[in-house]
C-alpha cells in the first residue's frame, strides 16, 4: 500500500508551485553562490581555500541543508495535514488504508520533496563553478564526491529530522499555526543554541548540541590547513558521524512516538455547537437609524485595527514569539553575565542594546508572518465575502490592519524595553535612565520595524496567497539585509527602512541624526504611498487580477487618499532627493563595488606617486578650534619639512582630510605651486583632497620648506558625517591636518585586485633592505618630530592633546590648552575634547621618576577608573623596571564613545567605553574573567615602548615589533597582577586560539613570523604565544634582557629603524644554543608540534618514598610550507628531532585548570618520534599532561592527557 | 432598479455567465439552478466581488462595476459558504460588520443588532461563539450581518443547504418578511425554496436564464402538456431515449415517468398535477421554447 501510495504523495508536492519556487531559489542561490563573490553561505573560498574544495562545499551544503525550517513546515503542512486544510479529513480517514501506510506515505514525500530542493541547492553549487565568470583561481580539481558526501549526510538526514519534527507537531497538534510557529521557533533556538552552550563545552556537547551537524564540522575541522580543507571530506567516524547518527535516530524516535500517538479521525472536542432555533414571531422589519449610513473610515479603521491587534497578541504564535524574544535576552543577559571572560556592566544602554538585539530576529519572524496573517484573515477565515461586500473602503481596511501590524511591533518593542529596564533593575545596574531605553530600543529600531511592516503589507496585497505572500516578504526583508549590500547596484536610496543612527553611545548618545531623520522622512513617504497604492489597487474581492484591480475594481481613490498618495510622492522624492544630494552630489557615496573600481582606478592613476620621494616633517605647531555644539573645527598651523632624501625634490602630493574645496581656506607650500587638475589625473580622482605642488626651483636635499594651513572641518552632512562630536571626540591628527604625501589606499585582497585587473601587491620590503629601514610605521613622512598644539573648545568640555600641558587658560569663552611635549614624539597624533571627570595620581619610579597618571572620564562611567590607574602604575613599574625608563611627562587615559578599542599616542591613551570603561572586571581570583579595563591598559601602555620608543622600520614583520612585544609586556603585567594561571587562560583564549583559527581561515599564504606582513593573528595572536614559550624556557629576565638590548640600540632614534632580524638576534644573543632552534621555529619558519600519549603508555611503579613514572609518547615536528600550506614532518626533511618536551603530572584533571596546580614538570629531551622519559614523583599522579604549559606550538592538544586510575 | 445586462464571465473555457440580463425590482426574487449553473457567479458579482468579462450592471442608474461602492453601500449579502472569525461572539462580530457597513452611531448599531438577534432568535446565544454556531444558527447569524445597515438590496445565496426542515422554513419566512421594500434575492438549487416564498423567479442552466417570470407563470406555459406514468423500470430508462423525460421517480415496483409533450405520450399516460419542479425541468432541459 505504502508503495502504491507514494507516488501520488510526490505528484502532489512536484504539482505545488511552491517547491519550484523553493527549488529555484535555492538552485539560484548556490549557483551565483559558488560564481560570484555577492552569496556567502557560511564559508567563502579564494585562492588559498578553493570554493569548490571539500570543506567550503561542506559548509554551503550544511547551511542549504538548514534552510529546510523555512520551507519543509509548508510541505508538512500541504502534504501532512491536507485533510484538515482541505476538510477531508473525515473521507480519507473512514478508508481502511493503515494509519502507518497513510502517514508514512505522506512523511516520505515530504522528506522527498524537501530533499529534492536541497538537491537543487547543491546542483547550482555544482554548477556554479562551470559559470564562465567564476574566478579560475578559486577553483581546485572538480570532485562531484565532495558534493554528494555533504548532501547525503547533512541534506538527507537534516531533511529526515525537519519532517520527523514537523510532521509530529502537524500530527499531534492538527493545527497549522502551531507547525509553522514551532519552525519559527525552531529556527530562532538554533540561531541561539550557541548562547545555551557556552564557551567552555566540550567539544562533544558542541558537536551534538548542533543538530543540524555544522558545529560538528567546525569542531573537527577547526584548525585544518588550506590543503586538508581543499582536499579531505569530513570523516564519518568521530564527533561528525556521532552527531549524525545521534540527530537521525532523534528523528527516527520522533516519527515513532508521532505513529504511536496519532490521532486518526475527527478530534474530539470540536462539537461544542450551540443549537437554537429561529423565532418564528420575529420581524426583521429595519430598525431606522439616527444616523444615515457613512463610509467612517476612522471608525471601521479603529475597528478592524483591534480587531487584527487583538487577534494577532492572543494568537500562540505571538505569544511564543515574544516569548522567545524575551528568552533570547535573558539568556543574553545570563550568559555575558556569567559566562562571557570581559561582561559588560548593566548600564541603560547595555541592557537596551541586549533587549533590542534579542528582538531583532523574533521580529523579523513577527513580521513576515504576522503580515501574511492579518492581510489574509478573512480569506483564511473564509469570511472575505462578508467583509469585501460592505460598503467599508479600502482605506479604512489598509489602516486598520497596517495600524494593526503596527501595534503588534511596537507591543513587541515596547515589552523589550520593559523587559530591559526590569533587567536593569533586578541586575543592580547602576543610573537607570528610561530615556536611554527609549532612545535604543523604541527610536534606533522602531521606524525600521513600522517601515517593513509597511512594506510586507504590501507585498501580502500583490501575492496570490499567505504562503506565497510570506516567502516573498522573507526573501525581500533577508534580501535587503544581507544581500543588497554586495551587489553593485547598491545605495542607501535603496535601503529599505534601514535608518541609520549612526549607533548609541552613553558619552554621546545617538550618532547621526541629521541622515536619521531625512531617511525617516524618505521611507516614511515611502511606506505611505506604498499605503496609497495599496488602497488603490487593494485585494478585494475573490481572486482579482492585476488588471481588474487597475480597472477600479476593488474601489477608487478618494480625493483625500489621492491627496496622501500626492504629498507622499511629494515627500518620498523631495527627502530622496535632498538624500541624493548628500550622498551623490555634495559628497561621494562608493558601495563596496564602486570602492573597488574607485581604488583601482586610483592605484592605475595615482599609484606610481606612492613611492614619490617626499620631505620629512619635523615640526608640527597647531592650532585646533573645536566646535562641538557645531560638530565642527577650524584648524591652522604649519609643518617644517626637510629633504632627507638625498636627491632634489620637484613635486609634492599634499592629502587633504576633506574631498571638500570650501573645507581649505588655505594651503601654501613654500617654494612650491599648485598643480589643480593635472593632465595626469583621472577625472574621477580629481576631488579636493589630493593637491599636488610642484617646487620651483626642486628642493634640494637637506633643505627646508614649510606647509602652512588653513582648514575647516566642515558640520556634519547627509553622507559625510563629521568626526566631531557633541560630546567625547577623538579624532586623529589625519582626520584634521595635511597628510604629506598619499596614504596608501591599494586594495589588499588578492583575488579582488585579480578581479580589477590590478598586479599582484608587492610584498613588503625584506628586512635587510636598508632603503625600507629609512622610514618606519607611522609612515613614509616623518622621523620624530617637535610638537606644539593649541587645543580650544567648548566651554565645560576638557581638550586634550599629546605632550605635557603647558597652559590652560580661556578665550572668547571657550576651555584652551596649549600642549608641548617634553621631547619630540611620532608624527601620530590625537585630539580629544568632552565634558570630562578626571581621577588623577602620580606614579612614583624607582629612579626618582614622577610621572602624573589621570583618567578622564564620562562622569557616570567611573566603575574602572581605579582599577586603570593601578593598572596605570603597574605598567609603568614593570615596563621601567624590565625595558627601561618611561619617555614622557604624563601619561594619561580619555574615554571616547562608539568605538571599540583604544589607541597609544605619544604618553595619551584614547580608550573606547565598551572596551573597559563599562566592562565587569570580575572577581579577580576567577581565572575564566579577564580584566579588560586592566589589560588594555597595559597593552597600551606597553606601546610607549614597543611602537613609541622602539619604531619598526617598514619591512617584514614590522608589527611583531609593535604589537608582538607590546603583548610580551602586557601580558607580563598581567600575570604579575593576576597570577599565571589567569595568564595562561587568556593566552590560551586570545592568542593560542585566534591564531590557529585564523591561520586555517586566511585567504592569505601564511609567512613565518618574523615575516609577517600585518596579519593580526600573527602580530597579536602568534607574538603572544611565541613569548608565552620564550618566558617559560628561556625565562623572562632574558627576554627582557634582549628587548633592552634593542631598545638600547633602537630606542628613540630615527633611522635605520629595527626589524625581526634586530629582534630574533637579540634573543638568540641572550638565550644562547640551547632554545636557538626553538626560536627558529618560532620566528623562521612556520612549525607545528604533534605529541599524544594514551595511559597505557605510562606505567606507574612504587619506589622508596615516591612514585617512578615511565612515559611513551608520541612526538613530531613538522614544517608547513608557506607557498602551499602543506605540512611535512622534519624527519623526512632530513633533519633530526631535538626538543625540549615538558611532562606534567597531576593529581587532578589539569584540563579544568588548563595545566595549572601541577605536583611536577620535568622537562626532557626528545630526538625521536617514539619519547620515553622516566621521572621520579612524590606522590602517586592522577593525570598526565604532555606540554602542560603549552610552549609549543600545537592545533590537537587532547591527546596530549592521559588518565592514570589503572596506571599502577 | 437592479438592471443586468448581457452579463458573461469565463474561467478558462468554461463559460460561467453567457450574456445574462435580469431587471430586478423590490420584493422576493428567486434564482434557481442546479450546481454549477452559474449563479454563484453572477451573485459574487452582484455583490461586486469579481469582474465579468462583458456586460454591465446598473444600480439606480449607477454602473456597479465601474463603481462598485455605489452597490457596496446598499448590499447584504449573505454568501453561500462563509467562515467567521474563532473565539468571536455574534455580538462582537456583529458589532464590528456594522460598523464596516457605515454604521456608525453606537446606539443604531446596539439597536439594529439587538433587534436583528432577537429577530434571528440569538439573543440568547449573542455571546456565544459563532464558531460553535449549529448550521441553522450559522444561517440566522448571516441573515442578521447581511440585513445589518437596512440594505436595499440583499443577495442571498444557497441560504438554506444544509438545515433542516424546520430551521428552513423558518429562514424563509425570514427572508418574506424582509423582501417587502427591498430587492432580496434568493439563489438557490431547491425548488421549494423558490415555490414557497418568490413572486418572482428564474431559471438558470449553464450559464444563462433559461426562463423569467413568476413560479405560477412558468407552470402556465407547461400546463397541458406534461404527463405521468407508472411503469417497469427498464421500460422507464428505455423511455428517455425517445420522449423528453422531464423526472423519474423510483416507487415500489416500478418508477413514475414524467415526459413533456404537446400530446399525450399515449396509453396509460395521465395528465399531470403540476409542480414548479415541472416546469423547472421543463425549461432546464429547454424543452419549452
Amino acid at each position: 500500500m505504502l508503495a502504491r501510495l507514494l507516488p501520488f504523495e510526490l505528484k502532489l508536492h512536484f504539482n505545488q508551485v511552491g517547491f519550484w519556487v523553493a527549488a529555484g531559489i535555492l538552485a539560484l542561490i548556490g549557483y551565483f553562490a559558488a560564481s560570484t563573490d555577492s552569496i556567502v553561505l557560511g564559508a567563502a573560498g579564494g585562492e588559498k581555500i578553493k570554493i569548490n574544495g571539500a570543506l567550503v562545499v561542506a559548509t554551503q551544503i550544511g547551511f542549504f541543508s538548514f534552510l529546510p525550517i523555512l520551507f519543509a513546515s509548508v510541505f508538512v503542512v500541504t502534504g501532512i495535514m491536507r485533510d484538515e486544510t482541505a476538510k477531508s479529513l473525515e473521507i480519507v480517514h473512514a478508508t481502511p488504508v493503515s494509519t502507518f501506510d497513510m502517514i508514512a506515505a505522506r512523511m516520505i514525500g515530504v522528506l522527498l520533496a524537501t530533499f529534492a530542493v536541497v538537491l537543487a541547492g547543491v546542483i547550482g553549487l555544482f554548477a556554479g563553478q562551470f559559470a564562465t565568470w567564476t574566478d579560475k583561481e578559486k577553483l581546485g580539481p572538480v570532485n562531484p564526491l565532495f558534493y554528494l558526501h555533504p548532501a547525503l549526510f547533512l541534506g538527507f538526514v537534516n531533511s529526515a529530522l525537519l519532517t520527523a519534527l514537523f510532521t509530529a507537531i502537524a500530527g499531534l497538534t492538527r493545527s497549522r499555526m502551531m507547525v509553522y510557529t514551532g519552525a519559527i521557533g525552531l529556527l530562532i533556538l538554533y540561531l541561539s543554541v550557541g548562547l545555551f552552550v557556552g564557551e567552555d563545552a566540550s567539544d562533544l556537547v558542541l558537536s551534538l548540541s548542533d543538530p543540524f551537524g555544522l558545529s560538528a564540522i567546525q569542531v573537527i575541522t577547526e584548525f585544518w590547513p588550506a590543503f586538508e580543507q581543499n582536499s579531505r571530506l569530513v570523516p564519518l567516524v568521530g564527533y561528525f558521524g556521532l552527531n549524525r547518527l545521534v540527530w537521525f535516530i532523534a528523528s527516527l524516535v520522533v516519527l515513532a512516538a508521532m505513529f504511536r500517538f496519532f490521532p486518526r479521525g475527527v478530534a474530539s472536542g470540536r462539537s461544542r455547537r450551540a443549537v437554537a432555533v429561529a423565532n418564528p414571531n420575529a420581524s426583521l422589519a429595519p430598525r431606522r437609524l439616527s444616523k444615515p449610513l457613512s463610509e467612517g473610515i476612522l471608525a471601521a479603521a479603529w475597528s478592524r485595527c483591534q480587531f487584527e491587534y487583538l487577534a494577532a497578541v492572543r494568537s500562540v504564535a505571538f505569544a511564543i514569539l515574544l516569548s522567545l524574544a524575551i528568552a533570547l535576552f535573558a539568556l543574553t543577559v545570563y550568559v555575558q553575565a556569567e559566562f562571557a571572560p570581559e561582561p559588560l556592566l548593566p548600564t541603560s544602554a547595555q541592557m537596551a542594546t541586549a533587549a533590542a538585539a534579542s528582538v531583532l530576529l523574533p521580529m523579523l519572524c513577527l513580521i513576515v508572518f504576522f503580515s501574511g496573517e492579518i492581510f489574509w484573515r478573512e480569506k483564511t477565515y473564509k469570511i472575505l465575502e462578508l467583509v469585501d461586500s460592505t460598503r467599508v473602503s479600502n482605506v479604512a481596511l489598509l489602516i486598520g490592519k497596517w495600524f494593526a501590524l503596527s501595534g503588534v511591533i511596537l507591543s513587541v518593542l515596547f515589552t523589550a524595553m520593559l523587559v530591559g529596564v526590569a533587567a536593569q533593575v533586578i541586575l543592580g545596574g547602576p543610573d537607570l535612565n528610561l530615556w536611554t531605553h527609549f532612545q535604543l530600543v523604541m527610536v534606533s529600531y522602531g521606524p525600521d520595524f513600522l517601515i517593513w511592516g509597511g512594506l510586507a503589507l504590501f507585498i501580502q496585497n500583490f501575492t496570490p496567497n499567505r504562503i506565497v505572500g510570506m516567502v516573498a516578504v522573507a526573501a525581500v526583508l533577508v534580501g535587503v539585509m544581507f544581500f543588497l549590500p554586495q551587489t553593485p547596484v547598491y545605495h542607501p536610496l535603496l535601503n529599505v527602512g534601514r535608518l541609520p543612527t549612526g549607533g548609541y553611545s552613553e558619552m554621546n548618545g545617538l550618532g547621526d541624526m541629521l541622515t536619521f531623520q531625512w531617511t525617516l522622512a524618505y521611507w516614511g513617504a515611502f511606506t505611505v504611498l506604498l499605503a496609497v497604492i495599496s488602497a488603490w489597487l487593494w485585494r478585494r474581492g475573490l481572486n482579482p487580477t492585476f488588471i481588474s484591480r487597475l480597472r477600479g475594481q476593488g474601489g477608487r481613490l478618494g480625493p483625500v487618499t489621492a491627496g496622501v498618495g500626492v504629498l507622499a510622492v511629494c515627500g518620498f522624492t523631495g527627502a530622496g532627493a535632498v538624500l541624493y544630494k548628500g550622498y551623490s552630489i555634495d559628497n561621494t557615496f562608493r558601495n563596496q563595488d564602486q570602492t573597488e573600481r574607485y581604488l583601482a582606478a586610483a592605484e592605475k592613476s595615482l599609484g606610481d606617486r606612492l613611492d614619490d620621494p617626499a620631505p620629512k616633517v619635523r615640526d608640527v605647531r597647531v592650532s585646533v578650534d573645536m566646535f562641538p555644539e557645531t560638530r565642527t573645527a577650524r584648524v591652522t598651523g604649519r609643518y617644517r619639512l626637510e629633504n632627507s632624501t638625498g636627491a632634489a625634490i620637484s613635486e609634492l602630493v599634499i592629502t587633504l582630510p576633506s574631498e571638500k574645496r570650501d573645507s581649505v581656506k588655505a594651503l601654501q607650500l613654500d617654494g612650491a605651486t599648485e598643480i589643480r587638475r593635472g593632465p595626469q589625473k583621472d577625472p574621477e580622482l580629481g576631488d579636493e583632497s589630493v593637491r599636488l605642488f610642484r617646487f620651483s626651483p626642486a628642493l634640494a636635499p637637506g633643505a627646508s620648506t614649510q606647509l602652512s594651513f588653513d582648514l575647516v572641518t566642515p558640520p556634519p552632512q547627509i553622507g559625510d558625517d563629521s568626526p566631531i562630536l557633541r560630546n567625547g571626540t577623538f579624532v586623529n591628527g589625519e582626520l584634521l591636518m595635511p597628510r604629506i604625501g598619499l596614504a596608501d589606499f591599494r586594495l589588499r585582497d588578492k583575488d579582488k585586485r585579480r578581479k580589477r585587473g590590478l598586479a599582484e601587491l608587492e610584498r613588503l620590503p625584506e628586512r635587510e633592505d636598508m632603503a625600507a629601514r629609512q622610514f618606519n610605521f607611522f609612515g613614509r613622512n616623518s622621523d620624530y618630530v617637535t610638537f606644539q598644539a593649541s587645543f580650544c573648545t567648548a566651554p565645560d568640555q576638557i581638550p586634550i592633546a599629546p605632550g605635557r600641558m603647558v597652559r590652560s587658560y580661556e578665550k572668547d569663552g571657550r576651555a584652551c590648552r596649549d600642549y608641548q611635549p617634553v621631547e619630540p614624539i611620532a608624527n601620530f597624533f590625537a585630539f580629544v575634547s568632552a565634558r570630562y571627570a578626571v581621577k588623577r595620581d602620580v606614579w612614583n619610579g624607582p629612579n626618582g621618576e614622577r610621572v602624573p597618571i589621570e583618567v578622564f572620564f564620562h562622569a557616570p562611567h567611573a566603575f574602572n577608573v581605579d582599577l586603570m590607574l593601578d593598572a596605570m602604575k603597574k605598567s609603568l613599574a614593570a615596563y621601567t623596571r624590565a625595558f627601561g625608563p618611561y619617555q614622557y611627562s604624563d601619561l594619561r587615559i580619555m574615554e571616547f564613545p562608539y568605538a571599540n578599542f583604544a589607541q597609544s599616542f605619544a604618553g595619551t591613551i584614547p580608550f573606547s567605553e565598551n572596551i573597559g570603561f563599562i566592562r565587569d572586571p570580575g572577581d579577580p581570583k576567577d581565572i575564566k574573567r579577564i580584566d579588560l579595563a586592566t589589560y588594555v591598559t597595559m597593552h597600551e601602555i606597553a606601546h610607549q615602548w614597543f611602537g613609541h620608543q622602539l619604531v619598526p622600520g617598514e619591512t617584514k614583520g614590522f608589527n611583531v615589533l609593535s604589537e608582538g612585544l607590546t603583548e610580551h609586556a602586557a601580558m607580563s603585567a598581567y600575570e604579575t597582577a593576576y597570577g599565571w594561571a589567569t595568564a595562561r587562560r587568556l593566552v590560551e583564549r586570545r592568542s593560542m586560539e585566534g591564531y590557529l583559527m585564523s591561520r586555517a581561515t586566511d585567504s592569505e599564504d601564511e609567512p613565518p613570523l618574523g615575516l609577517a606582513e600585518g596579519q593580526q593573528y600573527l602580530d597579536y595572536n602568534k607574538s603572544a604565544w611565541v613569548f608565552w614559550g620564550l618566558r617559560h624556557t628561556m625565562g623572562a629576565d632574558r627576554v627582557n634582557a634582549a628587548l633592552r638590548r634593542l631598545l638600547n640600540q633602537y630606542g628613540r632614534k630615527g633611522p635605520p629603524y629595527p626589524t625581526t632580524l634586530d629582534l630574533v638576534a637579540a634573543l638568540r644573543a641572550e638565550a644562547g644554543p640551547e632554545w636557538a632552534q626553538l626560536i627558529t621555529d618560532y620566528f623562521d619558519r612556520i612549525t607545528l608540534w604533534e605529541l599524544s600519549l594514551t595511559a597505557d603508555d605510562v606505567t606507574l611503579t612504587q619506589s622508596g618514598g615516591g612514585w617512578t613514572a615511565d612515559v611513551r609518547f608520541a612526538a613530531d615536528k613538522l614544517v608547513a610550507s608557506q607557498e602551499t600550506g602543506e605540512e611535512t614532518s622534519v624527519l623526512k626533511q632530513g633533519e633530526a628531532l631535538n626538543e625540549w618536551v615538558e611532562i606534567g603530572f597531576y593529581e587532578k584533571d589539569p584540563r579544568e585548570t588548563l595545566g595549572a596546580e601541577w605536583m611536577r614538570i620535568e622537562r626532557v629531551r626528545v630526538t625521536a618520534k617514539d619519547g620515553r622519559a622516566r621521572i621520579q614523583l612524590p606522590r602517586k599522579p592522577a593525570y598526565v599532561l604532555l606540554d602542560p604549559r603549552r610552549i609549543l606550538i600545537e592545533r590537537n592538544v587532547k591527546d596530549n592527557v592521559a588518565e592514570l586510575g589503572n596506571a599502577a | 432598479m437592479l438592471h443586468i445586462r448581457n452579463l458573461s464571465k469565463s474561467f478558462g473555457a468554461n463559460h460561467a455567465l453567457k450574456s445574462v440580463s435580469l431587471d430586478l425590482k423590490p420584493g422576493l426574487f428567486g434564482l434557481l439552478g442546479p450546481n454549477g449553473a452559474g449563479k454563484s457567479t453572477l451573485m459574487r458579482t452582484l455583490a461586486t466581488l469579481q469582474t465579468p468579462d462583458e456586460g454591465e450592471v446598473t444600480f439606480k442608474g449607477v454602473n456597479i462595476l465601474k463603481d462598485p461602492n455605489a452597490m457596496r453601500r446598499a448590499l447584504g449579502y449573505l454568501p453561500q459558504d462563509f467562515g467567521v472569525y474563532p473565539r468571536m461572539s455574534a455580538l462582537a462580530l456583529l458589532d464590528h460588520l456594522a460598523i464596516l457597513k457605515g454604521v456608525t452611531a453606537r446606539a443604531d448599531r446596539r439597536a439594529q443588532i439587538d433587534h436583528l438577534l432577537e429577530a434571528v432568535n440569538l439573543t440568547s446565544h449573542r455571546t456565544a461563539s459563532v464558531a460553535n454556531y449549529s448550521g441553522g444558527m450559522r444561517q440566522r447569524f448571516g441573515v442578521a450581518q447581511a440585513l445589518l445597515g437596512d440594505p436595499q438590496v440583499l443577495i442571498v445565496d444557497e441560504p438554506t443547504a444544509g438545515l433542516d426542515p424546520y430551521e428552513r422554513q423558518r429562514f424563509l419566512d425570514l427572508l418574506s418578511a424582509t423582501a417587502q421594500d427591498r430587492i432580496v434575492i434568493l439563489s438557490t438549487h431547491i425548488v421549494e425554496d423558490v415555490r414557497d416564498v418568490c413572486a418572482d423567479m428564474a431559471i438558470m442552466g449553464a450559464g444563462e436564464i433559461v426562463a423569467r417570470g413568476a413560479p405560477e407563470a412558468l407552470i402556465d406555459r407547461i400546463r397541458g402538456k406534461v404527463w405521468r406514468r407508472k411503469m417497469e423500470r427498464e421500460a422507464g430508462e428505455a423511455l428517455k431515449q425517445s420522449a423528453q423525460v422531464l423526472s423519474t421517480r423510483l416507487l415500489p415496483g416500478g418508477v413514475v415517468v414524467s415526459v413533456y409533450a404537446p400530446q399525450s405520450p399515449g396509453e396509460g399516460w395521465e395528465p399531470a398535477d403540476l409542480v414548479l419542479e415541472d416546469a423547472y425541468f421543463a425549461h432546464l432541459y429547454r424543452f419549452v421554447q
